[in-house]
């Protein structure tokens, strides 16, 4: 044992004590292993001439009228538990399906990874039809506008989810071919590669649709024809480009917030000229101001950097 | 040695180093070692239960070498009790060794 694990186990078994007596003790087993370093001794055989840990360990809780078995009991039943229940769990899964828990546990951090994905994803989509829609509404007015923008919304919402369900069946199935072959490769790139070749899918679905996504359709297809060195670094662009626009989206109600607290402040100014100040309203317009705008100034230079890294 | 005396008695001689001049942790375990051979890892433990029973007080002094140190001193309750177990180790040295002379006698 060497002195961090000795520290790190100290810790564990001594938990019962409170921090500052614990840290006191195990100080002074840290200082003795010091000072037979320097003396030319290793930490392992200092730790060793202690004697038995545990015994020692219950000599210290004993100095305290903690008695071993009950500091443990509790740390004991839980750890007892927990481990039974983790068998438990253990046998029924491989009794259904012959996998491992640790690649259970993989495979649901996965799917949890996916779903992030695609949600992300469904921003700019959500960004669409509302778009769509307010055009609708205003080109067509309130009857047929209304009409078209929630088929709008039903045609948009069609669309992402034929996404959502093709990405989620070729990731599940490609990870499972790689079980079966026993390779494992990131999850990122079973998605990006789907995403990559599902937005080319829909690129193809759209060119039936209008004349205003033809450039995106292009983008895209060229993206789908790109060689595969180069789909890493298409991707990550991708990405970049919706944070930033949710970035933009974040900032965007407090960049108003910002021009209506000015706003405010204006007529506040007025109010003073014509007689009536009120100290208290200039400080909370000022101090949300400031807020605003330190927080538009956060956005932007986290945007920034994700910009410049990529 | 028999552990069960080792432990018996190191209490006393810790009193007694201690109560010839205040001692710091490592220099106390050394000072120990000198007289019985015992497991270093168990004196720290007495030390803190003799300071929980306010035998000993502590404080920090400075060190050359490296962090400060924590010196052990005997506060009169220490000293009480050192006197207390140094009668009691008497007694018990002297019936043990009446009696094994007694039973030496009858051998």
């Amino acid at each position: 044992m060497n002195k961090e694990q000795f520290i790190t186990y100290m810790n564990k078994k001594l938990a019962v004590i409170k921090e500052e007596e614990r840290k006191d003790i195990i100080d002074e087993y840290i200082n003795h292993i010091d000072m037979k370093v320097q003396e030319g001794i290793s930490e392992e055989e200092a730790i060793a001439a202690f004697g038995d840990i545990d015994e020692m360990i219950k000599e210290i809780l004993d100095a305290y009228n903690i008695d071993p078995k009950q500091a443990n009991s509790f740390d004991h039943k839980l750890n007892d538990w927990i481990d039974q229940v983790f068998i438990w769990f253990q046998n029924i899964l491989s009794s259904f399906t012959g996998m491992d828990v640790d690649n259970v546990v993989k495979l649901v951090f996965e799917i949890l990874i996916v779903l992030i994905v695609l949600a992300i994803v469904h921003i700019p989509f959500e960004i669409v039809s509302s778009i769509g829609g307010g055009v609708f509404r205003s080109l067509l007015g309130s009857g047929i506008g209304s009409l078209m923008s929630g088929l709008w919304h039903l045609f948009i919402n069609l669309i992402y989810l034929v996404l959502f369900l093709s990405v989620l069946v070729h990731v599940a199935t490609k990870r499972w071919a790689k079980w079966k072959d026993g390779t494992d490769t990131p999850i990122m790139d079973d998605v990006k590669e789907s995403l990559r070749f599902e937005q080319a899918k829909e690129a193809v679905h759209r060119f039936t649709d209008t004349g205003e996504k033809k450039e995106k359709r292009n983008e895209e297809q060229k993206e789908y024809t790109k060689s595969t060195a180069t789909a890493a670094t298409t991707s990550s662009m991708i990405f970049s480009t919706i944070l930033k626009i949710i970035g933009y989206l974040i900032a965007l109600p407090f960049i108003l917030a910002i021009i209506g607290l000015f706003c405010a402040l204006g007529f506040l100014i007025q109010m003073s000229v014509q007689g009536v100040t009120i100290i208290g309203f200039y400080l909370v317009i000022i101090g949300s101001i400031i807020g605003c705008w330190s927080i538009v100034s956060l956005i932007e230079r986290v945007l920034c950097k994700g910009g410049r890294k990529s | 040695m028999n552990t069960q005396f080792k432990k018996g008695v190191l209490e006393l001689i810790v009193l007694l180093s201690v109560n010839k001049k205040d001692m710091y942790g490592y220099e106390l375990v050394n000072e120990v070692s000198k007289v019985i051979d015992v497991n270093e890892g168990t004196i720290y433990p007495l030390l803190k239960r003799l300071t929980n029973e306010h035998y000993f007080e502590t404080y920090l002094e400075e060190s050359k070498e490296g962090p400060p140190r924590k010196y052990y001193r005997l506060t009169k309750s220490g000293r009480e009790q050192k006197q207390l177990l140094l009668k009691e180790w008497n007694t018990f040295h002297e019936q043990v060794n009446a009696f094994i002379k007694e039973s030496d006698c009858n051998e």
